[in-house]
């Protein structure tokens, strides 16, 4: 994938997420603020100078934060600003180099969101029994209905679930030896995002993350050329 | 102000991704009307089917809001602050619906042992719901 064709795929892939995440907020206070964010998706999806719609786009996540005294809905917006960041510097940057630069930075925050979130959770010994797990449906918030916390009873499952989880994430970085392995762990990682998204409501994780997943395939494919 | 705009946005330009590092006390915001019974602002559903879950991809506000008044909980807990406090007063007026005067806590469930314990770790004062409807 060439540096331009994935610059436009998740910006596209943004505009798309940042719309669904307004438009639940255009019934309710503050959807000035919303109506804004997705007149300047549209924009990008117009492909008509879009680093000055991300430049409107940083500014209103700047307004974003500061209205909700930080991420309102927690990693998912991290990562929405975070890209709207690096494709703002990557379109208004004065050479090529700050696209590139721009691009593998968002990139390596990816692998990073794996690997990291997988690493803090092998080293925990409650993760490694499963007990962890068992106490995310039993008392947590995250379970999107209360029939869920059922599955608190079946700790065998949940262990089995916890090391798919943390094998997933702690050898993701692995997928950057070879495209098809990159295309096969970026099928599991939206796979997980998908299950997150049903059983704990974490639906915007799933759609932007996947936003940024071209800026991880033109980056390997980057990677590779480097390869004697 | 500037120093408080940074101070929110170098977190995510420069995240720490560490996600369900571990399992801590969860919080649940109950309100009552003044003198009232307590209950949950922002209850869960009992069952959610998957057609259900599938819907919730394109369009989840109300669980959205759920797990804002989850962090602010957290927020308000760990670093007291008034937006937090406004928030959560909003929150629960809107969840509410109509006038009155009502009172949120903030109840933290917790493993100790093999026992699960709550404990209401804040009480707000009486505010009257019109302010934020």
């Amino acid at each position: 994938m060439t540096l331009d064709l994935a610059m436009r795929v998740t910006e596209v892939m943004l505009a798309l997420a940042m719309i669904q995440q307004g438009a639940e907020h255009l019934s309710g206070k503050g959807r000035t603020l919303f109506a804004l964010r997705i007149a300047l998706c549209l924009w990008l999806l117009s492909g008509v100078a879009t680093g000055f719609a991300f430049l409107g786009l940083f500014a209103t996540s700047l307004v974003h934060l500061h209205r909700f005294g930080g991420p309102y809905n927690g990693g998912s917006d991290k990562m929405t600003i975070l890209i709207v960041t690096c494709l703002m510097v990557a379109r208004l940057g004065p050479s090529p180099l700050w696209a590139e630069l721009a691009m593998a930075y968002l990139a390596v925050q990816l692998v990073l969101s794996y690997f990291v979130s997988g690493y803090v959770k092998i080293v925990k010994p409650e993760w490694r029994s499963g007990q962890a797990l068992v106490d995310v449906f039993t008392f947590s918030a995250y379970p999107v209905s209360e029939s869920l916390r059922g599955w608190a009873a079946r700790p065998r499952l949940l262990q089995v679930m916890s090391w798919g989880v943390m094998g997933f994430e702690v050898l993701f970085p692995l997928a950057l030896l070879h495209p098809l392995a990159l295309y096969a762990g970026l099928a599991v990682a939206a796979t997980f995002h998908l299950v997150n998204a049903f059983l704990f409501g974490l639906n915007r994780f799933f759609w932007i993350w996947i936003c940024a997943y071209p800026s991880l395939i033109w980056f390997q494919g980057r990677l590779e050329g480097f390869t004697p | 102000m500037i120093a408080r705009t940074f101070s929110q946005l170098m977190p995510v330009l420069f995240p720490s991704w560490r996600f369900f590092m571990t399992v801590g006390p969860s919080p649940r915001v109950e309100y009552r009307e003044k003198g009232g019974v307590w209950r949950e602002s922002h209850p869960k559903p009992a069952h959610l089917s998957v057609g259900q879950m599938a819907l919730r991809m394109f369009s989840n506000h109300a669980r959205n809001t759920q797990l804002y008044a989850v962090a602010l909980a957290e927020r308000l807990v760990a670093a007291p602050c008034d937006h937090s406090r406004d928030e959560l007063m909003r929150l629960v007026a809107e969840a509410h619906g109509s006038a009155g005067q009502l009172q949120f806590r903030l109840v933290f469930v917790m493993r100790e042992g093999e026992e699960l314990i709550s404990e209401v770790i804040y009480t707000s004062d009486l505010f009257s719901a019109e302010a934020f409807l």
